[in-house]
């Protein structure tokens, strides 16, 4: 179910509502577009309602928070913006970020009071809102030594985790000692550390560190290499985290996401989501690919009809795909038909902290929805 | 052991082996182990001729069946030390054919993984 094709320059970033009735998406540009009646099963039938105008150039990432229905999305502009309902309208609020380059990743705090920030500038902005001078500030988290890729929040909302190009996945403290309370964590008593301590890393991939996640409990952590990688760790409690690292023999992953404690979903460049589950002796082993041949991608794809639009397919297969190959048999059966840039949850996330379903945004424009049905096929997969 | 000293007695191992046309063990030695991201330009070059050396050696029909049994090893880690060399090689650019042979057998077997990590990793054999 689920296919939004919206154009042909590809989607960077897509964020749900927390009822799953509404979508941001942007689409490769600096404008984010709201889609209403997206719970709808087919998106011929999805509507824009809102465009939010306020970025300079392309939009990064998107995050619609749960806890107060507000977006926040940053931008290569440099900037991040909090949008706010009001009257029927998203308003920006700007944030006062402080970065030189790119902003690439945002997140909310799972408590809704921090967003934090990944950008080219080799620092992590974590903005928190100041109620008399109406604006988000921001206090850095440095350390890194380069981009910063992407952000994760442990459920606790007090401790951070980072990739970066540096190939380094590291974990600070967020603790903001204005408005944090102090909780015992997988890493010790949160209020012991300053904020932007560094309290762990992780050196397992040999490539760009492209995405890292943590798991609903926090006791877990994922994160994506661009060495085909994909890493584990576990935080048992007795001093050192124990680090996994599997490496696939397909195209690297760019984005990854734990549907429970034990089942991690990654994608990226192999146009389809992988999934990797806890298995025997506490080890993740990898299951295959949520898209199976023949279950609904092919028919997708439009045969030529004519000469011209044969001819045509060759040079768009050539600029797409670096191959001009396209006799039916070679035609992309996979219902992404390239890289997948962004993952979301799509079950509701509020009263379960499984996730049954989850979405993924594409350089192909597409946006697919996938359910617990399509799950339901990868074998040996228990959610 | 310095890491020359070292890759000499691998040269040796796999010369004794491949005298013997034990290719299979000649290749699985060849590829432990290799001086990544070493200072030392002499060892690194002495274990790229050992490797080199040893991929040139079987006959054409039993390169897939040895790189099935490097696959089969468990990890991806000599297949990815195998990827690296051929890449090593075919910058070079003396053993071209045979290079493109054992490159398209190890696709086929270890898929696009192995190329992805002698690409991106800064370690060079």
């Amino acid at each position: 179910m689920g296919l939004l094709k919206v154009n042909t320059t590809g989607i960077t970033c897509h964020a749900w509502s927390p009822d799953r009735k509404r979508i941001a998406v942007c689409e490769n540009s600096e404008k984010v577009f709201i889609y209403k009646d997206a719970d709808k099963p087919d998106p011929a039938q999805w509507v824009k309602e809102h465009e939010l105008v306020g970025h300079d150039l392309v939009v990064t990432a998107i995050d619609w928070s749960p806890v107060h229905n507000k977006i926040v999305t940053c931008s290569h502009d440099r900037n991040a913006f909090v949008w706010t309902l009001g009257n029927g309208e998203w308003k920006p609020s700007l944030s006062i970020l402080r970065i030189n380059r790119a902003a690439l990743d945002v997140k909310w705090s799972p408590d809704g009071k921090k967003f934090a920030v990944a950008s080219g500038a080799k620092v992590v902005p974590v903005c928190h809102y100041e109620t008399h001078n109406d604006w988000w500030i921001s206090k850095m988290i440095k350390k890194h030594k380069s981009t910063v890729t992407s952000v994760a929040w442990h459920p606790n909302s007090q401790l951070l985790a980072t990739g970066s190009t540096d190939f380094r996945c590291r974990i600070f403290s967020a603790f903001i000692s204005d408005f944090d309370q102090g909780v015992d964590s997988v890493l010790g008593d949160t209020s012991k550390h300053a904020f932007g301590d560094l309290l762990t890393e992780f050196d397992a991939s040999n490539g760009w560190v492209s995405d890292v996640a943590f798991s609903p409990s926090g006791d877990r952590l994922a994160f994506v290499g661009h060495d085909s990688s994909v890493s584990f760790v576990t935080f048992d409690g007795s001093g050192s985290p124990m680090c996994q690292t599997l490496k696939s023999s397909h195209l690297p992953n760019s984005v990854v996401m734990f549907l429970s404690d034990e089942v991690v979903v990654a994608a990226g460049h192999e146009f389809n989501p992988e999934v990797y589950q806890l298995g025997r002796g506490n080890a993740f082993e990898c299951l295959g690919f949520v898209d199976q041949k023949g279950s609904g991608g092919a028919s997708s794809v439009k045969k030529a009809a004519s000469n011209f639009s044969a001819a045509r397919n060759i040079w768009a297969n050539k600029t797409t795909r670096g191959t001009e190959v396209n006799d039916g048999a070679q035609d992309l059966w996979t219902r992404h038909h390239n890289a997948i840039t962004d993952i979301q949850p799509y079950s509701d996330t509020q009263h379960s902290i499984k996730i049954d379903s989850f979405s993924t945004s594409g350089l192909d424009g597409r946006i697919n929805i996938w359910t617990s049905s399509d799950l339901g096929k990868v074998s040996k997969l228990s959610l | 052991m310095s890491e020359l000293d070292a890759v000499k007695a691998r040269q040796k191992e796999v010369d004794s082996l491949l005298s013997r046309s034990k290719y299979t063990e000649a290749i699985g030695a060849a590829l432990q182990d290799p001086p990544l991201g070493s200072k030392d330009e002499a060892a690194k070059d002495i274990n790229t001729a050992t490797v080199l050396k040893a991929i040139s050696s079987p006959p054409d029909q039993d390169v897939e069946k040895i790189v099935q049994s490097l696959f089969a090893s468990g990890s991806s880690e000599l297949c990815d030390n195998l990827m690296k060399y051929i890449y090593k090689g075919l910058a070079d650019g003396s053993y071209c054919g045979v290079l493109l042979k054992w490159h398209a057998h190890t696709v086929n077997i270890a898929g696009y993984g192995p190329i992805i990590r002698a690409m991106t990793d800064r370690k060079t054999v």
